[in-house]
């Protein structure tokens, strides 16, 4: 069997084509989302994020008898729901931000195993939900989910200069009257739709490493954030569709295949980031002597 | 019809702003105090500026140099009185610049120096509009006015505290600024890089661009600006530095933290306790 047909005998089958598809997608919208959340140092709010949205989930899963599909609006509404709650908390400055965001992802994470824990076969959904079911993507869930992304991606191109401001030096957005807070909360209600929309692929357990992994290699290998977002969502992109092969050649769960894989590019941009600085360091000595 | 669309959403989208009252001052400030929960920052300072005017704010830590810079700025909001831009509040004005303190900033931020420069056009363009020809032009004199036309596509991380400053006069000068607020610009830099500001400083000023920079070298307010403004909750002096750089001013400025020492050529010697061991000289 030569490569042309490892890479097309998967294609064959068409849950492998909307995984793939679901894949890209979803890689790219968390990376470009993402790479706010790097530079900000957001990562343990996205963490608590993706965890937060399983009670609304579960009640989703219980309400309409274990149906899939009505799934991604009750993770769409509580996701926004608790990035804007988590906004709040932490705007009331008795207690620091992190232990908000732990209080708020912990409570809620055990609320949602509690609810699905009364449903008697509840282990197997519940790794669903964890670890992501890629290939159980239908059809109609890939719309919303292109959909969705298009309008993320929308609102983070069209609010560019923005974002970019607002991030990079909030007192010239108060110079320049762009509305902080409306966009703060923009930025966490757009990481909160990022979650929902990855959430059928990933699961809330690894959703972190979507949103910081391919923008923290893209990171180290840029110095201009458009740059950086693009590169992210192509390290996104590749993670997706190599590790979905992976995991169909290996038999691997998929979710878990796509965030080693991307952890894998992360591992080669530092390193290689590493023998430039020390081949820079060689050089300059070497002009010193 | 792409012009047109283009000309519409500037039109509708880009922030409008009342004309200046041309008769009015550029800068007013009417009994403006500041209060941060029960502390006072600032207390019952007036004072105008006209266009051209460069003034050079000194006092101790914690004399509210900051804060002043930051209700002109309309970033801060007084607690009692008025400030004025050319007879308008704050709010309604893009014209004011403020220049961070370099500490304030995150250098490791993925950006080049021509990117930081833009973002002081971001109000001349709508929402949804991407930087235009004429866009990059003014980011490009006003590199090339701070001579850093070189560097504009250097990662900011690896600029020197000079070149730092700098880029943020060149990204006040691309917003068309008509008031500049430094805030501490000199801090931490050697000679030569704090000349070069200086030299910027004064060609803008020719240029009837205002500007108000804090400091903490006494001498150097006094050698470089013809107006200084002594600072410590109240507004002790604004004027020459003759009428300013009083013995008695310099000591309700300065309080227990002062020592005046008589030198040769009749030098006075100012200690500020917010820069330990390090004395300021006063001609």
């Amino acid at each position: 069997m030569n490569l042309l047909d490892l890479i097309l005998n998967p294609l064959q089958y068409s849950f492998m084509v909307r995984g793939l598809s679901a894949a890209v997608l979803t890689g790219t919208v968390c990376a470009v989302v993402g790479v706010y959340v790097v530079i900000r140092g957001m990562a343990f709010f996205g963490d608590a994020l993706a965890h937060s949205i399983l009670p609304g989930v579960a009640i989703g899963y219980l309400l309409t008898g274990g149906s899939r599909e009505p799934l991604f609006w009750w993770g769409t509404g509580t996701a926004v729901i608790v990035s804007l709650a988590i906004g709040a908390v932490s705007r009331g400055a008795k207690i620091k931000e992190d232990t908000a965001i732990g209080i708020i992802f912990a409570g809620m994470f055990a609320l949602g195993i509690a609810i699905i824990s009364t449903v008697k076969s509840y282990t197997v959904d519940l790794t669903h939900f964890l670890f992501g079911d890629v290939l159980g993507v239908s059809g109609s869930q890939l719309i919303t989910i292109a959909s969705f992304s298009a309008v993320i991606l929308l609102l983070v191109i069209g609010f560019y200069k923005e974002f970019l401001v607002l991030t990079f030096d909030p007192t010239l957005a108060a110079t320049l009257r762009i509305p902080k807070r409306v966009f703060e909360y923009l930025q966490l209600v757009l990481i909160a739709l990022a979650i929902a929309v990855s959430f059928q692929a990933v699961g809330v357990a690894l959703m972190v490493a979507m949103l910081v992994t391919p923008a923290a290699a893209a990171y180290l290998l840029t110095k201009r954030l458009p740059v950086m977002m693009i590169m992210a969502a192509v390290i996104a992109s590749a993670s997706g569709v190599i590790g979905l092969y992976f995991s169909y050649y290996v038999n691997v769960v998929s979710g878990p295949a796509i965030v080693l894989t991307a952890t894998l590019f992360f591992i080669l941009a530092w390193t290689y980031k590493i023998l430039q600085v020390k081949i820079r360091q060689g050089r300059e000595v070497r002009e010193t002597r | 019809m792409k012009n047109l669309i283009k000309t519409f959403r500037k039109q509708s989208f880009s922030r409008r702003y009342a004309p200046h009252q041309l008769d009015a001052p550029l800068l007013a400030l009417e009994n403006v105090s500041v209060r941060y929960g029960t502390g006072t920052v600032l207390e019952n300072i007036s004072f105008e500026l006209s266009p051209g005017d460069g003034v050079a704010v000194v006092g101790p830590n914690g004399a509210g140099k900051t804060t002043l810079f930051q209700v002109i700025a309309g970033i801060t909001d007084p607690f009692e009185g008025v400030v004025r831009i050319s007879g308008h509040e704050p709010g309604g004005h893009t014209c004011i610049a403020y220049v961070p303190q370099r500490s304030q900033v995150d250098w490791s931020f993925p950006a080049t120096v021509a990117d930081v420069v833009m973002m002081g056009r971001i109000n001349k363009m709508g929402p949804f509009l991407w930087p235009q020809a004429d866009d990059w032009e003014m980011v490009r004199r006003s590199l090339k006015f701070v001579d850093l036309i070189d560097y504009s596509q250097r990662q900011i991380s690896e600029l020197s505290g000079g070149e730092q400053q700098r880029m943020f006069i060149a990204r006040a000068l691309a917003q068309e600024a008509e008031l500049m607020l430094l805030d501490e610009p000199l801090n931490g830099l050697d000679v030569p890089a704090q000349e070069s500001i200086l030299s910027i400083l004064e060609t803008l000023r020719n240029r009837e661009v205002t500007f108000m920079i804090s400091m903490h070298d006494l001498r150097l307010a006094a050698g470089q600006f013809n107006q200084v403004m002594l600072l410590n909750k109240i507004l002790l002096g604004l004027g020459s530095p003759e009428e300013v750089f009083t013995r008695d001013l310099l000591i309700k400025a300065y309080r227990g933290h002062l020592h005046f020492v008589e030198g040769e050529f009749d030098t006075l010697a100012v200690g500020d306790d917010c820069c330990e061991g390090d004395y300021h000289e006063l001609a």
